[in-house]
């Protein structure tokens, strides 16, 4: 029996889905690590919230969801959930938790959350290979689908267990991409409506949407700089902003920011100019040349003066809401450092080094030029378009470490690009040699004279040595490119297992035996909450563990990782930063029970809230200008909690919170009180507490907390 | 654009890099007084001393860089004085008055009451001795504390360049660099951001003028710059290590202190340039192999360029004593 195995074309899209379901496996697989080493856990900070947003959403049903009002954050503001988050990811885990039962799956939610990242970065490579083959081929999707799968830049951001927003917001960025050039290219309304609702998707997802509101209209206004205007252009992009402006309205978290705040006016401000450039050829075909130039030019003046007035009206009366923060900081770099410490007090806000670069790309970054001189050589409207998301991604990635994130992809596809140009190069070289070999092309000259033998052998003669010498040169070309591939894998697979897997509840070191340790503090003093202090106990700590008290210890924080208002974290910080009677008052003042604060000291744990304190210091005196970052410093200028401590941190509540009683361990033979994580021995060693009590220290010493001393009748005994 | 609006351009980004310091009253009374002398050493009793730079009065906002001596036969303190008087002469005429930095000279006589007090708070063993009464912010400290002054380097003699790398670490202005040796470019760019930014635009004008933005690889450099600025870390060493390039003579000097900041600073454009010469690299053997032959000439370039980077980071690592990290070792 005769078996068919189809034709070549059938055989390579056999071959391609092949490769993209295996990628698949394999990004899934490599994301596994973290529960491989550790367990499945909701890593981090921000996950936490987005793991018990979901739980609710699951349990409690949408409309709960929507209107959930949380009293125990902020407390004693509270804040609006269903108003203030991108329920996108919610929304995803609920869907898949829903689907997994549906067939059988009898999943926890949580591990449906830890399994978000691992099965979505299927996802993301799938749309990369559609995103690169639009703009170069499907070699290079297949390299592009097989690269962002492991390329550590994404998967810091989606190993199993990192539920966050970016988890599936790659994905549905290079979508969204995607479907647009997708548009641009066939001028459908279909297309441009499908890039709206996969705007809507990333808008309810991440805001980072906003990076795609204003690559989109550059990216235009770019091509009508370039004289490539098309009607196809037009119905793209007027598709995409009407329908996709109107839907991203729809999420309650951007509301009519989508109209009237200042990052969206580009989009708009292209909006218009598009049209009123297609008005004016329109016009142009009607009136003679003459006309039509000084037509134009009052067309311009206007429009010109209408921009400015509007713009003038809408900033004047308030319409227009001002830039952010963030955006700020991502046209002028020192903008956070300068005027808002909230901003840059955050570690995933700080500018890139270029060992990042290195860390996060590896081999993409000697790639990505290479594929930005190929996209250059052959000038098209997709090509153009890479050119732009991998400018803007390259430069934001150095302002804002976090946006490695987004650069991660626009590196994948353009280093894609080259190397599957590089690659086609080398493999026509062999091929070539393959077709000259021909024996018939040989025996071709024999038939002639004896002359044109003579002239025949020379040439076969002389090719065949360039010949052999270009196949040896390409080999060992093609091999070293393999080799590098190789490392590539190699680089991403260690970075992952090494780096990228911890999930910062739960640390890790290596003992001197190569055996893992493992640190639980952290659960520990959130479980010791749970079950020892009464249910309406509030708890105060520094804002970056509040999203893990509400998820592990549920109880109700002061302040938490949305750093929604800065004024509140102010106040926390001024209790950090106060000696204890003030302390006291403020902690009488937000019925504080406990305050938790963090001490690596004794585990030699750097990240610990000693270690950050000078930016409570500095969020602090943003708002209250008695608090002076000078007084905690040493009389040298330098932060120290060695014998030359300065005044006000010996007197502030992080220091008696942190080193109380810490001077009773043996850390070192010979010295008291030695802090591991500072390599000091600390200068005021005899610490004691007025109004607070230690109530519980974790094994490590990691997490301290302490309970607010109430007042007797009689006044203090 | 006109010639002028560059020259606009440029006045307006010098004068947005000019930081004002508002002294307070004793202070502005000692800077006029400074002005009065041309820059000449003031020299101080000993009484006056205690009175207003010891208290901290005088240097709220001024760094006091106090030459301290003895009174009589004192040859080295003579010596010394007169380099120290040099440099603060130099010092004035090349940053100006109000550049937040006094010079002053202290006699002091061990058989007086009043100067052994001064030399036990100082904890003063030996002169001549130069010490830095660092500016107290406003902060209420009556008694002098180890800390509040600073003594320079007492191994080389208080030249300029000393103190100029002295202030410019102090002001924390200037990148207390590796890079002290023949690389100025980075300190430069880093120094006059507003210049440059000046300068970019006369540049974008001018090619405005030549029509040159109509030609793609105007653009694909363009683009180069921007992928080579941020992958070498331009921004963190903008925001993190942003320096003031001080000048010695007339000669830029970066400050060389080891530094983890700065050494990125180095690293970066290291990094860059193995990036930028690795891709070259390849383009080139792209190029090679869509022509028809391979040439002598081509392979010798291709190994001339690998013997190159490696060049550089060889003679890199040598001469300014780069701590090259594991990754650039790799990588190398």
């Amino acid at each position: 029996m005769q078996i068919s195995i189809g034709s070549l074309r059938q055989q390579e899209a056999l071959l391609r889905y092949g490769i993209i379901a295996l990628t698949w496996v394999l990004g899934f697989c490599t994301r596994m690590y973290s529960v491989i080493r550790y367990e499945s856990i909701i890593h981090e900070f921000d996950p936490w919230f987005n793991f018990r947003s979901t739980k609710l959403l699951v349990d409690e049903g949408t409309y709960e969801f929507w209107n959930w009002f949380d009293d125990r954050s902020w407390y004693p503001l509270g804040r609006v959930v269903g108003g203030t988050v991108y329920p996108g990811i919610m929304y995803t885990a609920a869907a898949m938790h829903s689907l997994f039962h549906f067939v059988g799956f009898k999943m926890s939610i949580k591990d449906v959350c830890v399994m978000t990242a691992p099965i979505w970065s299927g996802l993301t490579a799938v749309s990369a290979f559609l995103l690169t083959s639009e703009i170069s081929d499907a070699g290079a999707g297949l390299i592009a689908a097989v690269s962002i799968a492991l390329i550590p830049g994404y998967m810091q951001r989606s190993v199993a267990g990192s539920y966050d927003n970016e988890a599936i917001a790659i994905t549905l960025l290079i979508l969204c991409f995607w479907v647009f050039l997708r548009s641009v290219s066939t001028g459908s309304i279909l297309w441009a409506a499908l890039a709206s609702l996969s705007y809507l998707y990333m808008v309810s997802s991440w805001g980072g949407y906003i990076f795609i509101t204003n690559i989109i209209p550059i990216y235009v206004l770019v091509m009508l700089l370039a004289g490539r205007y098309s009607h196809r252009l037009y119905v793209a992009y007027c598709g995409w902003y009407v329908l996709g402006t109107v839907l991203s309205m729809q999420i309650r978290f951007v509301g009519f920011n989508a109209i009237q705040s200042s990052e969206h006016m580009g989009a708009m401000g292209v909006f218009g100019l598009l049209n009123l450039y297609v008005f004016v050829r329109w016009i142009r075909s009607f009136v003679s040349e003459s006309t039509f130039r000084g037509l134009s030019q009052l067309v311009v003046v206007l429009a010109i003066s209408i921009f400015l007035l509007a713009g003038f009206v809408g900033v004047a009366s308030g319409f227009i809401g001002p830039w952010t923060g963030r955006f700020y900081t991502l046209l002028d770099p020192t903008y956070a450092s300068k005027h808002i410490p909230i901003i840059a007090s955050v570690a995933e806000h700080q500018p890139t080094t270029w060992s990042s670069y290195f860390m996060d790309l590896h081999l993409f970054v000697f790639l990505m030029p290479v594929g930005l001189y190929v996209v250059f050589n052959n000038i098209t409207d997709q090509n153009i378009f890479i050119i732009v998301y991998g400018t803007a991604a390259v430069y934001f990635s150095g302002v804002m470490v976090r946006l490695m994130l987004v650069l991660a992809p626009a590196a994948v596809i353009l280093g894609s690009v080259g190397l599957s140009d590089f690659l086609k190069t080398f493999m026509a070289v062999i091929k070539t040699r393959v077709i000259d070999m021909d024996p018939l092309a040989a025996e071709q000259p024999a038939a002639g004279s004896s002359s044109q033998k003579r002239k025949g052998k020379q040439k076969i003669g002389s090719a065949s040595t360039k010949r052999r010498l270009r196949k040896e040169v390409a080999i060992g070309v093609i091999g070293f490119v393999f080799y590098m591939l190789s490392m590539y894998v190699r680089h991403s697979v260690w970075v992952t297992s090494e780096a990228y897997s911890s999930p910062s509840v739960v640390l890790s070191t290596k003992g001197p035996d190569g055996n893992r340790v493992f640190f639980d503090d952290f659960r520990e003093a959130y479980y010791w909450l749970r079950q020892n202090t009464d249910e309406d106990s509030k708890v105060m700590s520094w804002w970056d563990y509040g999203y893990q008290l509400a998820g592990m210890a549920n109880r109700t924080t002061i302040a938490d990782n949305n750093t929604w208002n800065n004024t509140h974290i102010a106040t926390v910080g001024r209790l950090l930063s106060a000696p204890e009677d003030l302390a006291y008052k403020i902690c009488k003042k937000l019925d504080v029970n406990y305050v938790l604060v963090v001490f690596g000291g004794l585990l030699a744990f750097p990240s610990d809230d000693v270690n950050k304190f000078l930016w409570p210091v500095r969020i602090t005196s943003s708002v209250d200008p008695t608090v002076v970052e000078s007084d905690y410093l040493t009389a040298d200028g330098a932060y120290s909690v060695g014998p030359d401590i300065g005044p006000a941190l010996k007197q502030s509540m992080v220091y008696k919170l942190a080193y109380y009683r810490f001077a009773e361990l043996k850390v070192l033979p010979g010295k008291v009180g030695f802090d591991r994580a500072r390599n000091v021995e600390i200068g005021h060693p005899d610490v004691s507490l007025k109004y607070f009590e230690e109530a519980f220290t974790s094994e490590n010493w990691l997490v301290r907390i302490y309970k607010v001393k109430q007042p007797d009748a009689y006044g203090w005994k | 654009m006109r010639s002028w609006h560059v020259l606009a351009l440029f006045a307006l980004s010098l004068v947005v890099q000019i930081d004002g310091v508002k002294y307070n009253s004793f202070e502005s009374a000692m800077v006029q007084e400074n002005k009065k002398l041309g820059g000449q050493l003031m020299r101080l009793p000993v009484q006056l001393f205690m009175d207003y730079v010891v208290s901290g009065k005088a240097h709220e906002k001024l760094n006091v860089i106090t030459i301290m001596t003895a009174v009589g036969d004192c040859e080295p303190c003579r010596d010394q004085v007169a380099k120290f008087e040099n440099s603060a002469k130099l010092f004035h005429r090349l940053h100006g008055f109000d550049s937040g930095f006094l010079f002053v000279n202290v006699e002091i006589d061990p058989n007086q009451a009043l100067d052994g007090q001064v030399a036990g708070a100082l904890g003063l063993e030996f002169v001549p001795i130069v010490y830095n009464f660092k500016p107290t912010r406003g902060g209420n400290r009556p008694q002098i504390r180890k800390g509040d002054s600073e003594m320079l380097p007492v191994d080389v003699p208080p030249d300029t360049s000393v103190i100029n790398s002295y202030i410019a670490m102090q002001t924390s202005r200037v990148m207390p660099s590796v890079m002290n040796g023949p690389i100025h470019i980075v300190p430069i760019l880093v120094a006059y951001e507003w210049t440059i930014i000046a300068a970019v635009i006369a540049v974008l004008a001018f090619c405005a003028k030549r029509g040159l933005y109509r030609e793609k690889n105007f653009w694909m450099v363009i683009v180069f710059i921007v992928f080579c600025f941020s992958i070498s870390g331009g921004h963190y060493d903008l925001i993190q290590s942003a320096p003031l390039l001080v000048f010695s003579n007339g000669v830029p000097l970066p400050v060389s202190l080891e530094n983890q900041r700065n050494q990125f600073v180095l690293e970066g454009l290291l990094w860059c340039s193995f990036v930028g010469v690795v891709s070259i690299l390849m383009l080139s053997l792209r190029d090679v192999a869509v022509q028809e032959s391979v040439t002598r000439q081509h392979v010798l370039w291709c190994i001339s360029m690998v013997a190159t980077m490696y060049a550089i980071f060889g003679i890199t690592s040598r001469v300014f004593s780069v701590k090259t990290p594991g990754y650039l070792k790799y990588a190398q």
